[in-house]
C-alpha cells in the first residue's frame, strides 16, 4: 500500500514536468504547427540559468524569474531564427532538423561553460521530507502538480480572455482567416513560442532542486514530453495535461510491479498501440478525411 | 548475397568495378608495407570531451598534462618530449576505434590512453591487437577489459581498479557493515555496471553470502523508489553501488524520501561533486577508490596538485578534481609510459610492451615494483592491496579513517 | 535532360573509381597514405551512405520521415552479429538475414502509416527506436547488453578471408565499395519507375494518388521494407567490420544524424545520400580539432548549411543550376481536344449486361447524424455522359466519393461494371476503370507533367519489382509504352511542350487540363468529373465539353458534377438532381429545365450557386 502511495506521489511530480513539457509542445505547435524540437533543452535552461542566477547572488525567486525572462527569449529567437524560415511550406520539416542544431549548440555550449555534472539548486523545500508511513515526498515535488494545474487553467484563461490569447487561438484555428481580421499571425507565432520557453523553463526552475541542474537534463525528458503531447493528441490542452501526469504515475507503475530495466521499452510501446488505436491521439478531433 | 554476385549494372560500370575488383585481389596477394617499427613520442587519447560525461576527458587531462610537462621539463624521454593528441569518442565505440586508427596509423603514437567506458575498451581489443599498439587505461574498471575471454591479451594494460578485485574489497566492506548480512547490490545499466554483477555475485559466493536484492536503473534516471522499496521488503541494510555521481545523487534522494537509509559502499564512480549535489545526504557514503585529493596528503602529492592548480586555474582545489582516483591514476600512469620508454631505449612499440613488464615506479597512488607482468590478469597494475575505502564525511571524500566511518558501525 | 543524367553517371562513375584507387594513392605519391585510419573512414562513410541512400528512399521519395532508422541500421548490425557468433552461420548467410529481418521489421514499422502520418509517424519511429535500445542494453544475456556483442569471427567469402587494415589486406573494402554501387543503383532503379513516382505520389497527394490506383499502404510498406534492408545490409556490413556491436552506435542521437545526412544532402535527390553522408561524416573528423567545442561546431556547421542551402547541397545547387540554365523560352499550348483518343482504347458499350456501367441501388451516406446522401438511385448507360448538379451542400460530391471508393456507403449498394463494391478501397476501383478528378485539382506538384500522367498509368505496369530493379526487359518495355502513351495524352490535351515542367508551376487551366489528362492515362472506362470547368475561361469550357463529348463517343462513360447549365445542356445525355441528398428530378437536359421541382430547389435556396445557373428557369 505504501509503494503504490509512493509511485502515485512521485509518478505525479515527474507526470507533472512531462505535462509542462507537452504543454509548451501544445503551444508552439498551436500556433505554427511546428515545435521546437530540441524544447527539452529550454527546459534544462529554467534549472540552469536559475542555479547561474543564484550563484550570482540573487535570491531564488528573482533567480528563477530571470531564468524564465531569457527562456522565453530564447523561445522567441528560435521562433524567429530557426523556425519560421523552414516552415513555410506545408508538411516542411526544415524546422525539426534547424531545432535539432540549435539544440545540439545550447546544449554543447551550457557543457562547456556550466560544466557537464550537475549542481544543486537549494530551496527550502528539499531539505526535509514530508514522511507518510513508509513513503515521502519533498515539499518542492508537490508544488509540481499544483504549478501544472494552476498553468494549465491560466492557460485557458489566457486563451479565452484577452486578446491575444484569442488571437493566438484564431492563428492556431485558420492562419490564413486570422491574417485577413487583421491579426499578425507571425508575431503571435513568435509570442507562442515565448510563452512555451516560460513555460519549459518554470518546469526546469520547479524540477531542478529534486534533481539537479545539469547541460543534459531536458533530452529525455524533452523527448518523452513531444511523446506524450503527440499521444494525447497535440490540439488539447488538458488531454495534454492528463496523459502527461498518467503517462508519470504509469512509469513508477511500471517500475513497481514489472520492470526498472525495460521500463521505457514497456511504456513506448504503451504510446505505439494507443496511437494506433487513436491515431490522432487520445483526446485528439478526429478529422474526417477530406477529398 | 545472390544480388551480390549478379551486379545489375550498366556495362560500362560493371567494367570498372571488375577491374577495380582485380586489382584489389591481385594486390592483395602483395601485402602492404609491414607497419612502421618505430614511434612517435606521444600519447594518444581517445575519451570524452563533449556530452553527459565531458569531464572525465577533461579531468584525466589535467593530470596527464601536468606529468607530461614535469617529464619534459626534467629532460623528455630519450632526448624528445612527449606529447599529448587527444580526441573525442563522445563514448561511442565506433568513433573509440576511428580514434584508435588515427593514433595507431596516423599520429603512430607509441600508447594509447582512453576508451574509457567498458563498451569502448571492448571494442578496442581487436584493432589495438592488429596494430600492436599499447594501451592504458586509468579510469574503467570493467573486468573484461583487461581479462579477456581468450585469455590473450597482449596490448591492453591499466593503472586502475578491477572490478573483479573490487568486487571482494567492496564485499568484505559492506559484510562488515551490515548488521543482518542482507546486501542489496545496485547498477546502472552500462556495460560497467552490467560487468560488475558476474563479478559481485561471485565475491559474495566465496565469502559465503548470497545478494538479498539486486536491482539496476538506467543512466538519468530521477527516481528510484521502486527498487528501493523492493530493497527494503527484502530486508537490505547495506547497498554496494555501481553508479556515477548523477544517479547516485537521485538515489539518495529517494532513500531520504523514503525514510530508508542503508548504508552505500559504492565502486569508484561516485566523485567529489557528489558531496555538492547531495549535500547532506552525502555524509558516510563509503566510496572504493585508489586515491583522495582531499585531506591529508603527502608531500609529493601536495605538489602534483599544486601544479595542476598553476597549470590550469579552474581548478581552485581539490574540490575541483572531481574524479580523485581517475586524475591520481592518470598521473600515474603518465610517468609509466615515461619511465617506460626510457626503459626500453627506442621508441617501439614492442619494446615498448616488453618493458612494461619490467619497469618500476613510486607513484602517489602505490609503488610499482613492477607496473606489470606478463599473464593477462596483472596487466593491471595496482593490486588490490593499494585499494582503499574513501567516506564522504563534511562534504569531503576523504580517507576513511580520517572520518567517523572507519570502524564498522555495529 | 539526357544530358543531365550523363552528367550524373559520369560523376558517379568518377567517384567508383576514386574509391576504388584511394588505397593506392600512396603509392603513386610515395608516401605512407592512406593508413587504415583513412580506409576506416572511408569504410564507414559508405556503410553509411548505404544506410542514408535507404533513409532517403522513405524519406525523399515516400515522404515519411524516420527517426528510429538507427534501429533498423543496429538490427541489421545485431543479426548478423549473433547468428554469426552463436549460430555460425557464414557472412553471406548472416548478411542474407541481416537485410531480411530488419526489412520485415520495416514493413511492420510501416503498418501505422495506415492511420497515422506526419508527426504522429515520427513519434511512432522514435518509440520504436527506443524500445530497440532498451531491449539491447537490458537483454544481457542475449545481446549482451550494454557491452554488446565482442569477437565476432572475421568474415570469409568463397574462402577468401575478409580484411580491412593495410596490414593484412582490404578485400573487405571493395565489398562494401560494391554493395555501396549496388544500393546507388537500387535507389536509381526504383526512383525512376512506376514504384518511385506512386511513393512520390502518394507523398504529395495521397488521395490523387490512391484514386489512380495507386495502393497506398502497400507502396509505403515497400518504402520502408526497402529502406530497412538497406538499413539491415548497412548493419550488417558494419558489424562485420568492427567485429564489435552494442547499443550505443544505434541511439535515436544516430537516428538524428542519418536524418541529417538525408536532409544535408538533398532529401529526394540521387546524389543527396552520398554528398550528405561524406560531409557529415567527413566534419566529424575535422572538428575534432575544436576539443570540447566539436559539438557545439557541428550544431553550428549543420544550422549553417540548412540556412544557406535550405534544400540540402545537392537539391540547392540543382536548383541554382536550373535558374541558371532556365531559357525564358515560351513554351506553347497545344489545342485540346487535339485528335481523336483512339489510343485509349475503349471498349465501346462494356457493361454488366443489363447495359449499366453504373448502378446505385438506395445509397446512403451518413456523417454521424448528417445525411450527405441519401436513398439514391441511378443508371448509367455505357457511352453516356450523366451530369449531376444541385445547389452547393446537396451532396454530389458526397456521391462521387462512394462512386469513387473514398468513403464507403453506410446503406445501398454501388455496382459499377457488374461488379459490386463494398468496402473496395479506391485503388481497386480505380483498377476496375474508375477514374476521376478532384473538385479543388489534386495535381503531383513536385513531379513532372509527364510523370504525373506516368502515375495515372500505374495500374498499367506489370513488371515485378524484381524485374524493376534488374531493368528486365519487360520493365523496358513497359516503360516504353507508357511513355509514349502518356506523351499522346499530353498531345491530346495539349500540354505536349510542358512535358517537363513541373506540375506546380503550370497556370491554373493546364492543370486542369493535366488532371483529365492523368486520369485518362489510367485508361478508364468510367470518369468521374468534379466540377472540371471552375475556374476555366469560357473558351476553355468549350474545348472541355468538346473533349468530354469526344471521350463519350469513344464508349467512354462520363459522369459530371457541375455548375455552368449551358455546359451541362451541351454536354449531357442525363441529368440527375440532387437536392438535401436527395433526388429530387432525372431526366434528359430539356426535361430537367423545365422541372419545377428544380426551379425551386435552386431559387428556394437563394442565390443561384453560379452565374450561369441563373439561366435554369429560362
Amino acid at each position: 500500500m505504501e509503494a503504490i502511495l509512493q509511485y502515485v506521489l512521485t509518478g505525479l511530480s515527474v507526470g507533472s514536468v512531462y505535462a509542462m513539457i507537452a504543454l509548451g509542445f501544445y503551444v508552439m505547435w498551436s500556433a505554427a504547427k511546428a515545435v521546437n524540437f530540441t524544447y527539452g533543452d529550454v527546459f534544462m535552461l529554467g534549472g540552469v540559468l536559475t542555479v547561474v542566477l543564484v550563484e550570482m547572488g540573487l535570491p531564488l525567486l528573482l533567480a528563477g524569474g530571470g531564468a524564465l525572462a531569457i527562456a522565453a527569449l530564447a523561445g522567441a529567437v528560435i521562433e524567429r531564427v530557426f523556425v519560421r524560415p523552414f516552415n513555410r511550406e506545408a508538411n516542411a520539416i526544415g524546422w525539426m532538423l534547424t531545432t535539432i542544431a540549435v539544440g545540439i549548440m545550447l546544449e554543447s555550449f551550457t557543457t562547456i561553460t556550466y560544466g557537464p555534472l550537475g549542481r544543486p539548486l537549494q530551496t527550502p523545500f528539499v531539505e526535509q521530507p514530508i514522511r507518510i508511513g513508509g513513503s515521502g515526498i519533498y515539499p518542492q515535488e508537490l508544488i509540481l502538480p499544483v504549478a501544472l494545474v494552476i498553468v494549465t487553467f491560466a492557460l485557458e484563461g489566457f486563451y479565452r480572455r484577452t486578446v491575444l490569447g484569442r488571437a493566438m487561438r484564431a492563428v492556431a484555428f485558420n492562419r490564413v482567416a486570422a491574417g485577413l481580421v487583421g491579426i499578425d499571425a507571425d508575431r503571435i507565432t513568435l509570442l507562442a513560442f515565448a510563452l512555451a520557453g516560460a513555460i519549459g523553463a518554470l518546469a526546469g526552475f520547479l524540477i531542478a532542486p529534486v534533481i539537479q541542474a545539469s547541460s543534459s537534463m531536458g533530452v529525455v525528458v524533452g523527448l518523452k514530453g513531444f511523446m506524450v503531447a503527440i499521444i494525447a493528441g497535440i490540439a488539447n490542452a488538458r488531454g495534454v495535461v492528463i496523459v502527461g501526469v498518467v503517462y508519470g504515475v504509469m512509469e513508477k507503475m511500471i517500475e513497481g510491479y514489472l520492470s526498472t530495466a525495460a521500463r521505457d521499452a514497456i511504456g513506448f510501446t504503451i504510446m505505439i498501440l494507443a496511437l494506433l488505436i487513436f491515431p490522432q491521439g487520445l483526446f485528439g478531433r478526429r478529422e474526417v478525411q477530406k477529398v | 548475397m545472390k544480388s551480390l554476385q549478379n551486379p545489375p549494372f550498366p556495362r560500362r560500370r560493371a567494367g570498372l568495378l571488375g577491374a577495380g575488383l582485380l586489382a584489389g585481389l591481385a594486390l592483395i596477394g602483395l601485402g602492404a608495407p609491414a607497419q612502421a617499427q618505430r614511434a612517435e613520442p606521444c600519447i594518444g587519447a581517445s575519451w570524452e570531451l563533449t556530452g553527459p560525461l565531458a569531464h572525465t576527458g577533461l579531468q584525466i587531462r589535467y593530470a596527464v598534462e601536468t606529468a607530461i610537462d614535469e617529464i619534459n621539463a626534467a629532460g623528455g624521454v630519450l632526448g624528445q618530449r612527449l606529447r599529448l593528441v587527444a580526441y573525442d569518442d563522445q563514448g561511442e565505440p565506433a568513433r573509440a576505434v576511428d580514434n584508435a586508427r588515427r593514433i595507431g596509423e596516423r599520429d603512430n603514437c607509441i600508447v594509447m590512453m582512453g576508451g574509457f567506458r567498458t563498451p569502448n575498451a571492448i571494442a578496442l581489443r581487436e584493432p589495438l591487437d592488429e596494430m600492436g599498439l599499447p594501451w592504458m587505461g586509468v579510469i574503467s574498471a570493467g573486468t573484461q577489459v583487461i581479462e579477456h575471454p581468450n585469455g590473450r591479451n597482449k596490448w591492453m594494460f591499466r593503472v586502475s581498479m578491477k572490478d573483479r578485485w573490487v568486487a571482494p574489497f567492496l564485499v568484505e566492506a559492506a559484510r562488515a557493515r551490515s548488521r543482518n548480512g542482507r546486501i542489496g547490490l545496485v547498477f546502472e545499466g552500462t556495460g560497467w555496471g552490467q560487468g560488475a554483477v558476474p563479478d559481485v555475485t561471485n565475491a559474495m559466493r566465496a565469502a559465503g553470502l548470497t545478494l538479498a536484492g539486486q536491482e539496476t536503473y538506467n543512466i538519468a534516471d530521477q527516481d528510484m523508489s521502486a527498487q528501493l522499496i523492493r530493497l527494503r521488503e527484502a530486508n537490505v541494510d547495506t547497498i554496494i553501488l555501481y553508479g556515477v555521481d548523477r544517479e547516485a545523487t537521485n538515489l539518495v534522494r529517494s532513500m531520504d524520501r523514503l525514510g530508508y537509509k542503508p548504508q552505500i559502499v559504492s565502486a569508484w564512480g561516485v566523485g567529489v561533486q557528489f558531496a555538492q549535489t547531495a549535500g547532506p545526504l552525502a555524509e558516510g557514503v563509503i566510496v572504493a577508490g585508489t586515491f583522495t585529493w582531499m585531506g591529508q596528503l603527502s608531500e609529493r602529492a601536495q605538489g602534483v596538485l599544486q601544479r595542476i592548480q598553476a597549470k590550469f586555474p579552474q581548478v581552485r582545489g581539490a574540490q575541483d578534481l572531481l574524479l580523485p582516483s581517475g586524475t591520481a591514476n592518470a598521473y600515474d600512469a603518465t610517468y609509466i609510459i615515461a619511465e617506460t620508454m626510457k626503459l626500453a631505449g627506442r621508441i617501439d612499440r614492442e619494446a615498448f610492451r616488453q618493458a612494461l613488464y619490467r619497469v618500476n615506479y613510486q607513484g602517489i597512488v602505490t609503488n610499482y615494483t613492477p607496473a606489470f607482468v606478463a599473464n593477462q590478469e596483472r596487466h593491471d597494475a595496482i593490486k588490490p592491496e593499494a585499494y582503499r575505502l574513501l567516506a564522504f564525511h563534511n562534504g569531503q571524500l576523504v580517507a576513511i579513517d580520517q572520518t567517523p566511518y572507519a570502524q564498522p558501525r555495529r | 535532360m539526357k544530358q543531365k543524367s550523363w552528367a550524373g553517371w559520369a560523376a558517379l562513375f568518377l567517384l567508383a573509381a576514386g574509391i576504388a584507387i584511394f588505397p593506392w594513392v600512396g603509392d603513386f605519391i610515395g608516401q605512407r597514405f592512406p593508413t587504415s585510419y583513412e580506409l576506416r573512414l572511408v569504410m564507414r562513410a559508405m556503410i553509411l551512405a548505404i544506410v542514408v541512400i535507404g533513409l532517403n528512399l522513405l524519406v525523399g521519395l515516400a515522404g515519411l520521415v524516420s527517426l528510429g532508422q538507427a534501429a533498423l541500421y543496429g538490427l541489421g548490425a545485431h543479426v548478423a552479429a549473433l547468428l554469426s557468433l552463436r549460430a555460425g552461420f557464414s557472412f553471406a548467410e548472416s548478411m542474407v538475414f541481416a537485410i531480411a529481418i530488419p526489412a520485415v521489421m520495416g514493413a511492420i514499422l510501416a503498418f501505422p502509416t495506415v492511420r497515422v502520418r506526419g508527426v504522429y509517424l515520427a513519434v511512432v519511429t522514435i518509440a520504436f527506436g527506443l524500445i530497440f535500445v532498451n531491449i539491447l542494453r537490458e537483454w544481457v544475456g542475449f545481446t549482451g547488453g550494454a557491452s554488446g556483442l565482442a569477437n565476432l569471427p572475421r568474415p570469409t567469402m568463397f574462402g577468401e578471408r575478409l580484411m580491412a587494415t593495410r596490414a593484412q589486406s582490404f578485400n573487405y573494402y571493395y565489398l562494401i565499395l560494391v554493395c555501396l554501387l549496388i544500393a546507388v543503383w537500387v535507389q536509381y532503379a526504383i526512383a525512376n519507375s512506376r514504384y518511385g513516382r506512386a511513393m512520390r505520389a502518394a507523398a504529395q497527394s495521397e488521395n490523387a494518388a490512391r484514386a489512380l490506383g495507386v495502393n497506398v499502404v502497400g507502396i509505403r510498406t515497400l518504402a520502408f521494407a526497402v529502406s530497412a534492408g538497406f538499413a539491415g545490409l548497412g548493419g550488417g556490413l558494419f558489424a562485420n567490420l568492427a567485429l564489435f556491436v552494442n547499443y550505443e552506435t544505434f541511439t535515436f542521437t544516430a537516428s538524428v544524424e542519418l536524418l541529417l545526412m538525408v536532409i544535408l544532402g538533398g532529401s529526394g535527390t540521387m546524389a543527396g545520400p552520398l554528398v550528405g553522408t561524406s560531409v557529415l561524416f567527413t566534419a566529424t573528423q575535422f572538428l575534432q580539432g575544436l576539443g570540447q567545442w566539436q559539438t557545439f561546431g557541428y550544431g553550428f556547421l549543420l544550422a549553417l548549411v540548412l540556412f544557406v542551402m535550405p534544400k540540402g547541397i545537392v537539391g540547392s545547387l540543382a536548383a541554382l543550376r536550373a535558374r541558371m540554365m532556365a531559357t525564358s523560352r515560351a513554351r506553347e499550348t497545344g489545342h485540346w481536344p487535339n485528335g481523336e483518343p483512339n489510343f485509349l482504347n475503349n471498349q465501346n458499350g462494356q457493361g454488366d449486361g443489363t447495359g449499366s456501367a453504373l448502378i446505385a441501388k438506395g445509397v446512403t451516406l451518413r456523417f454521424g447524424g448528417l445525411t450527405a446522401v441519401n436513398a439514391v438511385d441511378m443508371a448509367l448507360k455505357p457511352g453516356t455522359v450523366h451530369a449531376l448538379i444541385g445547389p452547393n451542400g446537396a451532396g454530389k460530391s458526397s456521391l462521387l466519393n462512394v462512386i469513387s471508393g473514398f468513403y464507403p456507403a453506410t446503406e445501398g449498394e454501388v455496382t459499377v461494371f457488374g461488379h459490386r463494391i463494398k468496402n473496395d478501397p479506391p485503388y481497386r476501383l480505380a483498377r476496375l476503370g474508375v477514374a476521376r478528378s478532384f473538385q479543388n485539382t489534386e495535381l503531383f506538384g513536385q513531379m513532372t507533367v509527364l510523370e504525373n500522367v506516368l502515375v495515372g498509368a500505374h495500374t498499367h505496369f506489370h513488371a515485378s519489382f524484381a524485374e524493376t530493379v534488374l531493368r528486365l526487359p519487360r520493365f523496358g518495355r513497359e516503360e516504353r509504352t507508357s511513355r509514349n502513351d502518356a506523351l499522346r495524352l499530353l498531345d491530346f490535351v495539349g500540354l505536349s511542350d510542358f512535358a517537363d515542367e513541373e506540375a506546380r508551376n503550370l497556370p491554373f487551366g493546364h492543370q486542369r487540363r493535366l488532371e483529365i489528362a492523368r486520369a485518362l492515362a489510367l485508361r478508364p472506362k468510367l470518369l468521374l468529373l468534379d466540377e472540371p470547368a471552375a475556374g476555366l475561361t469560357h473558351a476553355e469550357i468549350e474545348d472541355l465539353i468538346r473533349l468530354i463529348r469526344r471521350l463519350a463517343d469513344h464508349g467512354m462513360t462520363v459522369i459530371l458534377v457541375e455548375h455552368h447549365v449551358d455546359m451541362i445542356m451541351a454536354v449531357s445525355d442525363r441529368v440527375t438532381v440532387l437536392d438535401y441528398g436527395e433526388v429530387i428530378a432525372e431526366g434528359s437536359p430539356a426535361e430537367i429545365q423545365e422541372n419545377p421541382k428544380v426551379i425551386e430547389a435552386y431559387f428556394g435556396h437563394g442565390a443561384p450557386a453560379s452565374p450561369n445557373a441563373a439561366q435554369v428557369p429560362a
